[in-house]
């Protein structure tokens, strides 16, 4: 019999933002002391009616707590400067007078953007297991800790000493270390949410002493990596993704012996031989000893800053040796060998729209998949009658056979992304990602019927 | 029967070496540059011979090995008059024919005027629905040099013959990145769209020559062929071609002359190096954001 959930047995336990639309995404979830976090987050936080939460799941009553809210802090100058890629994407539309419709304050403002990462670790400093979070901030991400659940103290500098430094994303434990990587840039000019100062990976054995080390070469010793994008464990080992607009992403991995900086070893290059169209790594997992891997182009598969794509999402898998095997996307030759798609699915799973592999987890036997499609955007641009599209969830019990277990944003053409995943003793999670707002602002110039939910919504599975 | 394979690229992008080795896999037949889907008809290639006449010397000589399974001035001869006796075929139904006399081998093709005569790819594409198509690149950079040094080659050959062509040197246009690699590859990745995905594939030159028994192996994978070693050790052999040296003195050409010079397979490597092209004169100018672009999707 199956292991895999199938849509009937998801029900949606969070909409509309838990009360705030505009926190368009359930960013990063974890299973803490025995209940589930996720951190929100706003693509445009504008006033305290934007603020992003951490919130806790009650799962007796239904229930959802807040139990951290982004402080609020004056206005300067990169409160509002220009997010580089959005302003591409929006070309036309006055992003000031959309804010000023919405009646927001001025002078204060959400510190943080949202939340983007969760993980448990126990520092040398950590009495017990701590839930770390890292935050979005153009005034510079911060690294959370709680030892309750309920108080959320930063540990360190923002930007960990760098202020120009978003968030850090990818928060990931091998042994007695926590990793993470630099994700973003915020400037008095504009903001890049992707694209980071540093690339490179830090480590620390004790985040709560707010020390943390190199513990990589910068972009793994390539100019031409601009981000560290993703990292995961696998094989007892650290593995770090990639982005890199030039040749396309790379894998690097490291035992993280000794100390740091560690010694890494690449383990694929070029995009996996798509080249930029595999711009970069969106997300990475361990199932059943292989690392599987999302690539592609982030946002609407077309990058507008380096002119690259548009193009669709692959997948791929990591052997223990470092061979690799294609699960979907385009057949092609590489050095590593005649490379065909043992899904049998194209780029994009067959779909053109999904851009990107935005989540993978691991669930009761079965590795599911979370997508970020764009479809809605393309029906607003073609005056289509209806607006469709939305994200997918995939599923597969071995890695090779996939099946579709939710389309078109269950129901919501407007739930663009599966943000996050997490499998808990209550079953598994799915966060997702709402991009109503940025459909409004594009569909009011062509009066498109927009007559559906704003906001993240969390779906349980079980 | 294997079915055809068509080597996609603009000149100069290892086309002729590529085609030689892989032609030479014993179920396969390399041609040489026959041109055939630039028209629609025989009587239409004929005509084009006529203003051209270089240009009929890789059908001449195809024909004439297919046939009497050799190239002498008495096949190719005979070659030339049955085209003429057959003007009325189209193109396509010429080619069919030449499957036919190939006994079951797929005919391999490389034909630099595929790519730039209009219809081509579309003719190609709209007469054989299960060929195969190799989209071959080359650095952007690399290519334009390539195919200006061979202009320049050329030009220094006919100012021997015609010293009064002297002062009239031909301005190298600054959109040569453009027109020699730019607007070919992109004829051929539009083509390519309407092509199902087991049926097209793209490799870099410069990784082919680099590795050829990896890829070798891989293509005749790909083409569901023999992969044995017999079968790569033949691809490893371009100068064993039939069309890996002059032909007779009616038919000389018909392939690059670079190669027919120096046929066999050579070391070869090659290293990532900057988005630019070299003018004639020595001048390094850095590629348009178009091209550039462009050059990044396939890999450079």
């Amino acid at each position: 019999m199956s292991k895999i959930i199938t849509e009937d047995r998801f029900r949606v336990i969070a909409s509309e933002g838990l009360g705030r639309v505009s926190n368009a995404t359930a960013h990063s979830m974890a299973w803490f002391r025995g209940q589930l976090y996720i951190g929100t987050s706003c693509g445009n936080v504008s006033g305290s009616a934007d603020t992003p939460r951490i919130m806790r799941f009650h799962a007796d009553s239904g229930e959802w707590e807040t139990v951290y809210e982004s402080p609020l802090v004056p206005v300067n100058k990169r409160s509002h400067a220009p997010d580089r890629q959005l302003v591409k994407h929006v070309k036309g539309i006055d992003l000031d007078r959309y804010q000023q419709r919405r009646g927001v304050s001025t002078d204060v403002i959400p510190r943080d953007a949202g939340f983007r990462s969760m993980c448990l670790f126990q520092g040398r400093s950590d009495p017990e297991p701590a839930l770390y979070v890292s935050s979005m901030s153009r005034y510079g991400g911060q690294i959370l800790r709680t030892l309750d659940g309920e108080s959320f103290e930063p540990v360190g500098e923002p930007g960990l000493g760098n202020p120009d430094i978003y968030s850090f994303r990818g928060l990931t434990v091998l042994g007695d270390r926590l990793f993470t990587s630099p994700a973003g840039t915020t400037t008095d000019e504009w903001l890049d949410r992707n694209l980071a100062p540093e690339m490179r990976v830090y480590v620390t054995d004790d985040p709560v002493k707010g020390t943390w080390e190199i513990a990589s070469e910068e972009g793994f010793g390539d100019p031409a990596n601009m981000a560290i994008y993703a990292l995961c464990t696998a094989h007892g080992m650290v593995y770090g993704g990639t982005a890199n607009p030039e040749r396309g992403m790379q894998i690097w991995r490291t035992r993280a012996e000794g100390k740091p900086p560690f010694v890494w070893e690449p383990v694929v290059m070029d995009g996996a031989g798509a080249f930029n169209h595999n711009l970069a790594v969106s997300a990475m997992c361990e199932f059943k000893g292989d690392l599987y891997i999302g690539g592609g182009i982030t946002g609407l598969g077309y990058d507008t800053v380096h002119d690259i794509g548009p193009a669709s999402a692959e997948v791929i898998r990591i052997h223990p040796d470092k061979s690799w095997d294609l699960i979907a996307g385009r057949m092609r030759f590489t050095p590593d060998g005649l490379k065909v798609p043992l899904s049998l699915l194209g780029p994009g799973l067959g779909d053109f729209y999904n851009s990107v592999v935005w989540a993978l987890g691991v669930h009761d036997g079965a590795i599911y998949l979370g997508t970020h499609q764009w479809e809605s955007f393309r029906s607003i641009e073609i005056d289509a009658p209806e607006i469709v599209g939305g994200y997918q969830l995939w599923a597969s019990e071995d890695g090779e056979n996939w099946e579709l277990v939710i389309d078109d944003g269950h129901g919501n053409p407007a739930e663009l992304g599966i943000r996050t995943l997490a499998s808990t003793p209550l079953g598994l999670f799915v966060g997702t990602h709402n991009h109503k707002r940025l459909l409004q602002m594009i569909g009011r110039r062509k009066q498109a019927k927009m007559d559906f939910n704003g906001g993240f919504e969390v779906l349980l599975g079980k | 029967m294997v079915e055809p394979l068509f080597i996609l690229a603009p000149p100069r992008s290892f086309t002729s070496i590529s085609c030689g080795m892989i032609g030479c896999h014993p179920q396969l037949f390399g041609l040489a540059e026959v041109n055939l889907f630039a028209v629609d008809t025989v009587a239409e290639l004929i005509d084009m011979h006529r203003t051209r006449r270089r240009l009929q010397n890789g059908i001449l000589r195809s024909l004439a090995e297919l046939a009497f399974g050799e190239q002498t001035e008495t096949t190719c001869e005979a070659a030339r008059r049955w085209l003429n006796d057959n003007q009325d075929m189209t193109t396509a139904e010429l080619f069919r024919t030449m499957q036919d006399w190939a006994d079951g081998r797929g005919l391999v093709d490389k034909s630099p005027l595929h790519v730039y005569a209009p219809e081509a790819l579309a003719r190609i594409a709209g007469n054989f629905p299960q060929a195969r198509f190799l989209h071959l690149t080359r650095h952007p950079g690399d290519t334009v040099k390539s195919i200006l040094q061979l202009k320049t080659e050329m030009r220094e050959k006919a100012l021997a013959k015609f010293p009064a062509l002297a002062g009239r040197e031909e301005q190298v246009d600054p959109k040569s990145p453009e027109t020699m690699w730019l607007q070919p590859h992109l004829d051929i990745m539009e083509m390519l769209e309407t092509i199902p995905p087991e049926r097209k594939m793209r490799l870099r030159g410069e990784d082919f020559l680099s590795d050829p028994r990896n890829y070798l192996t891989q293509i005749a994978g790909w083409l569901g062929i023999r992969t044995d070693d017999e079968a790569i050790d033949a691809m490893m052999h371009p100068e064993a071609s039939p069309f890996a040296c002059l032909g007779p003195a009616n038919a000389r050409y018909g392939n690059d002359p670079g190669f027919m010079e120096n046929p066999a397979l050579r070391p070869y490597s090659w290293k990532a190096r900057p988005l630019e092209w070299v003018k004639p004169d020595g001048e390094a100018v850095e590629l348009s954001e178009t091209v550039s672009s462009y050059g990044m999707i396939l890999g450079y």
